[in-house]
């Protein structure tokens, strides 16, 4: 509760008052000097309103309560004023949460209240994916004249909140014992069909594919691969110099906790045990878990922890990288796989993913591209980017480029055509043998 | 993520009170047709200027940017018009402190810069009060001409720095007519308190008279002032 300030527009009004007298003296004119009086008033004027104590209620109604991703919610704020006095000057500013940017009409409002009288008013805003709690509204009260003012901010706990549709993930192939939906590698008794075999004697019965005897006469046996889960930790880039994006966008960092929410949900759904993490002056850890209450948990540490804040630290006080690093390896599982989403904008963050993959961890990176091309310096900054995502694919690590435009699905199904590491060696090893000739004469 | 600066700009309503307010007291100010003449062109130039700035604004800038340029260029010649046809030169330093003030007032308004508009405000009404102080000093005004001219600048004033204050906190998107108006409301009444007491006082006795009575008028106004100002 703070008192009321003085804001200090009436001053000077008194230099007609003063103007008047001096020139009434100077030019022997009395009638001059009754302008004094009207300067003598107005200079009266703010000393006779009282200062407001405001006591202010506050109703925040959002339609839809939920709502899809990018689609309009529209807010309504009732203000109504619970104090005895008229207030005559009320101007509010709601604290619309920052990741979200309002689409129709405005979150400020001015009134005048009466003792118990309350004013509305609405503006649309449009959903992201994640739970995005307001911020309190800010209210300005000024008495009559204008000369004194009282702020004080006034909190509903409205939240936002917009689940994510569950999204593909790109995780690697390296599995735990759980059935989960990722295909292992371990060929074996699992439930989907992988390869035949020539009988031998033992194999069950059950498994020889009969529709090959009833065709060539020839007893095979099918085999599948094991569906087996996986432990992925996601750990999503929250330093200060991820915080980049193009001018009127949203910057990687919101971008890269909106993808989390997005593939956590994906993971979660298809049973695999799934971690959160950050890089950054305040680490988040939620160590792998499944199931729905899991993934809340998760869902709510994106929306309110410290670390994914929709705006940029103020300090620059971050733990090097090294230690930030030996942090994160101390918390994570060794068979853990590594899905960094970060935007690739400074050379650490590509080190570290080398490192961590040096040091066997399965690592993935899904990265928003956060570079424009209109100055000179931003599309050295594209060409920097570029290549270390280049460096990062030759050293074998899987890197999704998500432009600013496209959705998250399509970002993986587009990298998903692009070539495997693999294949890349392959191309690399033709590209460099001497080209076969035919025959020479 | 939302523009700030063009959303900051100052509040139509008020801004329209504070210009109006100051055509009406300079339209109390000018007795003779020459002035009459050069407060209405200088009027009818800030009314230009305004509608050409709002079309550019609006994204018509072809139609607007000439209008605006016309309004703008309308009113220094009317000045100097003012100087050379009014004659007297009481008449002259009633007109043209009025009418610069306007023009001021109005580039404040616009906003021509952020930094600049509360400034201009108060330096254009300020003129507007000299030009009253003038046209009472020289007597071209009756007493109640001069003391509402005073009032109207003075609301013109209070009407212009709301108009840039709320502006800044909420914009011209918000919703704030009510709030202004009866801001504007107060000022005016007291205003009208303060001129009412000023006729009242004119009344009583011959202000034409001693010395002695201005005297002591004139200590216990310093007096009021000091303990009004502290």
């Amino acid at each position: 509760m703070s008192d009321a300030v003085p804001t200090g527009r009436w001053r000077g009004v008194v230099a007609i008052a003063l103007v008047s007298v001096t020139a009434s003296l100077l030019i022997r004119r009395p009638g001059v000097l009754l302008i004094a009086v009207i300067g003598v008033a107005y200079a009266a004027f703010p000393r006779l309103t009282t200062p407001p104590t405001a006591r202010i209620g506050l109703d925040r109604r959002l339609s839809p309560p939920v709502a899809a991703p990018n689609e309009e919610i529209e807010v309504t704020l009732t203000i109504t004023n619970l104090g005895s006095n008229t207030l005559f000057d009320v101007r509010i500013v709601d604290g619309v949460p920052s990741i979200l940017s309002v689409v129709g009409g405005t979150p400020r409002h001015g009134a005048v209240l009466r003792p118990g009288a309350s004013t509305s008013f609405s503006y649309v805003v449009r959903a992201r994916i994640g739970q995005h709690p307001f911020h309190p509204a800010t209210v300005v009260a000024r008495d009559l004249s204008g000369a004194h003012e009282y702020r004080l901010s006034v909190a509903d706990d409205t939240t936002i909140d917009c689940e994510a549709p569950g999204s593909t993930p790109p995780i690697a192939t390296q599995t735990t014992l759980r059935s989960g939906q990722v295909v292992g590698d371990r060929r074996g008794l699992g439930v989907e069909f992988d390869h035949t075999r020539p009988y031998r004697h033992g194999d069950p019965l059950d498994r020889i594919d009969w529709n090959r005897y009833a065709a060539r006469r020839v007893l095979t046996t099918t085999q599948s691969r094991a569906e087996r889960a996986a432990t992925v930790v996601i750990v999503v880039d929250a330093r200060c110099a991820a915080y980049r994006g193009p001018e009127g966008g949203l910057h990687a960092v919101g971008r890269s906790v909106i993808a989390a929410e997005q593939l956590f949900a994906g993971l979660v759904g298809n049973r695999n045990l799934v971690g959160l993490a950050s890089l950054g002056a305040e680490p988040c850890w939620l160590s792998p878990g499944t199931g729905r209450e899991h993934f809340l948990r998760a869902r709510e540490r994106l929306g309110s922890h410290e670390a994914f804040r929709a705006d940029p630290p103020a300090t620059e006080v971050e733990p090097p990288m090294d230690a930030q690093l030996t942090t994160l390896r101390v918390n994570l599982p060794s068979n853990a796989q590594i899905l960094l989403l970060s935007p690739l904008c400074d050379d650490a963050v590509a080190d570290a993913a080398r490192t961590l993959r040096a040091r066997g961890y399965a690592i993935q990176i899904v990265s928003p591209d956060p570079t424009a091309a209109d100055t000179i310096g931003r599309r050295l900054a594209a060409v920097e980017r570029s290549h270390r995502l280049a460096l990062l694919r030759r050293s074998g690590i899987r890197v999704v480029d998500w432009p600013p435009g496209e959705s998250l699905d399509l970002a993986i199904a587009t990298d998903r055509r692009r070539t495997t590491p693999g294949d890349w060696h392959r191309n690399l090893s033709a590209v460099s043998a001497p080209p076969e000739t035919e025959g020479l004469s | 993520m939302t523009p700030v600066d063009a959303a900051k700009r100052p509040t139509r309503v008020s801004s329209l009170v504070s210009v109006a307010a100051v055509l009406v007291a300079l339209a109390l100010l000018a007795d003779t047709g020459p002035a009459r003449l050069s407060v209405v062109v200088s009027g009818l130039g800030v009314g230009l200027a305004a509608a050409g700035t709002a079309l550019v604004r609006g994204d018509s800038r072809d139609v607007g940017l000439p209008i605006a340029v016309i309004g703008v260029v309308c009113v220094p010649p009317v000045a100097a018009l003012a100087v050379t046809r009014i004659g007297t030169p009481g008449r002259v330093l009633v007109v043209v402190p009025g009418v610069l003030g306007l023009a001021i007032l109005a580039t404040g308004l616009v906003p021509i810069r952020r930094g600049w508009a509360r400034p201009l405000v108060k330096i254009g009404t300020a003129l507007v009060v000299l030009s009253a102080l003038h046209a009472g000093a020289f007597r071209l005004a009756t007493l109640p001409q001069v003391l509402i001219a005073v009032l109207l600048a003075v609301v013109a004033w209070d009407a212009g720095e709301n108009a840039i204050g709320l502006g800044d906190q909420l914009g011209q998107r918000a919703e704030t007519t009510a709030l202004e108006l009866v801001h504007v409301g107060g000022t005016a009444a007291v205003g009208g308190v303060g001129v009412t007491a000023a006729l009242l006082a004119s009344d009583i006795g011959t202000v034409g008279g001693s010395l002695g009575a201005l005297v002591l008028l004139l200590v216990s106004m310093v007096l009021l002032l000091a303990a009004l100002h502290g």
